[in-house]
């Protein structure tokens, strides 16, 4: 679906924030791309957006290169969305359901069908309750459910989001994990985050960013045992990986299959 | 502000039909202007203040703090127009200099009728911000068909508010844990910095909500659906 061919991107002041950038979705249903901070991902997905230009390469979405025209990116943006990390960024009306409709209304989408899909939205990211509420009295976690929902209501093809888990509780961050596992049902996925048990847990396909450059990609599985990689990147193995290289446990898939582990030779 | 809003979404009558509400508080103020007798004002305030803290259930408290704010400003103005200088039919008034300077029947009557008016408006109005929240009043505004500019304008600048407040909130605690308002120079010098940090912040929240406008098609007109 959506493919990045050598892309390069150069601040204004000349600086290189991405280099050769090679990304191709049909790689996983989830993909994951992780960095230290300053390492590019909000760059990337600028870069994805359409917002930023790239100086050198392309973003190709089903063989079309993309084109920066007005008409061309409204048509690529009802494909390939985004989350933003701060919910307050996106959020702009004070009431929940004409924020999650926004979109739909630019689209002229007729108001029933709007309804239907804003509740349809509310329902997957379990926020059906806050319908009603005013956006400034809901919590951090609420509104970035809400932000999440809002995007969610234009059935994009392609989904991307910077990090969903950034400042959530435990128990929010389960949730999100469950909420982002319902959504890849249907859409592509590629989340940037720093929490790697999260993206071990979700991400099929995983790329390594470092100060601008894709140091590494593989499947999760055999990426997050090169102990070199992880270091350079400077992140660390999610916890999943440590128990199996530390005790000699199995490699489990995700925390699921660690809970349903009842010892050796049970599995 | 803040606890305008809070009051608005949390009283007793919040659920009532919004129309209704806005109706009393507008028809309040047409009759009260066109009968213009204070006996009549005056029974508008009780019968709000009796709605807004009896039936509304805002602490009484609450709203006459509230109350105090305009009512501060209408009472320096009202002494201004009572008091007059070199008049006739003084009720009472004292020589300074070689001038009289007092209260008359006329300017004391124009000062009670304009006060209970003002007040009357002010109860009115107070009755409908403490009961209704903004997102009600813009329904009502939609179905009004008042121009969209203008209510487009009212939803952004509402939502502004809040993240305004909030940004300033932030900056002011850890202003505050950092010492920042210890002694007068210190304020001062926070206070500039708060200025000046908000005014930066603005643009890189515009920069921010724009790249989020364009992700979601935004062009160029706010919707507000029906």
């Amino acid at each position: 679906m959506l493919k990045i061919n050598n892309l390069y991107y150069k601040y204004e002041d000349g600086t290189n924030a991405l280099n050769n950038i090679n990304i191709d979705t049909y790689k996983g249903k989830v993909i994951g791309i992780i960095g230290a901070n300053g390492s590019g991902k909000s760059t990337l997905f600028l870069n994805i957006m359409g917002i930023l230009r790239p100086s050198k390469g392309e973003v190709i979405y089903n063989d079309t290169s993309l084109k920066y025209d007005k008409k061309y990116l409204r048509e690529y943006r009802k494909q390939v969305n985004i989350v933003f990390q701060n919910p307050d960024q996106q959020l702009f009306y004070s009431n929940v359901f004409d924020d999650i409709a926004f979109s739909l209304r630019n689209l002229d989408v007729a108001e029933d069908i709007i309804k239907e899909k804003v509740f349809k939205a509310l329902e997957k990211v379990g926020g059906l309750d806050l319908v009603n509420k005013p956006v400034h009295f809901l919590s951090y976690g609420q509104k970035k459910r809400i932000a999440i929902a809002g995007v969610l209501v234009m059935d994009s093809k392609v989904l991307l989001l910077d990090e969903p888990t950034s400042g959530l509780d435990p128990y929010m961050t389960k949730q999100m994990k469950e909420i982002i596992n319902e959504i890849s049902k249907d859409k592509t996925i590629i989340i940037s985050s720093h929490d790697m048990d999260l993206i071990y847990d979700i991400c099929d396909y995983i790329y390594i960013l470092s100060k601008g450059n894709i140091i590494g990609q593989g499947e999760k599985e055999l990426i997050f045992t090169e102990d070199k990689l992880i270091e350079e990147a400077r992140l660390v193995k999610p916890w999943l990986v440590r128990i199996h290289q530390k005790f000699d446990l199995p490699l489990f898939k995700n925390e699921e299959e660690f809970n349903l582990y009842k010892g050796k030779g049970i599995l | 502000m803040l606890l305008i809003d809070k009051y608005a979404y949390t009283n007793k009558i919040r659920c009532y039909s919004p129309q209704a509400k806005i109706l009393l508080a507008c028809g309040t103020i047409i009759i009260s202007r066109i009968i213009n007798n204070y006996y009549f004002d005056l029974l508008i305030i009780i019968l709000m203040s009796v709605l807004i803290v009896g039936i509304a259930k805002i602490p009484c408290k609450a709203y006459f703090k509230m109350l105090l704010i305009p009512l501060s400003f209408l009472l320096v103005s009202i002494v201004a127009i009572v008091i007059s200088v070199n008049d006739v039919n003084y009720i009472y008034c004292f020589k300074l200099i070689n001038s009289y300077i007092g209260i008359t029947y006329e300017s004391f009557n124009t000062g009670a009728k304009l006060f209970t008016t003002v007040l009357s408006s002010l109860t009115s109005v107070y009755f409908l911000i403490l009961t209704t929240p903004i997102i009600d009043i813009i329904k009502v505004l939609k179905k009004l068909k008042v121009p969209s500019l203008f209510i487009e304008l009212m939803v952004l600048i509402y939502r502004s508010i809040f993240i305004f407040i909030e940004e300033a909130n932030n900056i002011h605690m850890a202003q505050t844990m950092k010492f920042g308002y210890e002694n007068k120079r210190n304020s001062l010098k926070s206070i500039s910095l708060l200025i000046r940090n908000l005014f930066l912040r603005i643009f890189i929240k515009h920069n921010e909500m724009n790249i989020s406008l364009e992700c979601k098609l935004y062009d160029g007109e706010f919707k507000l659906g029906d």
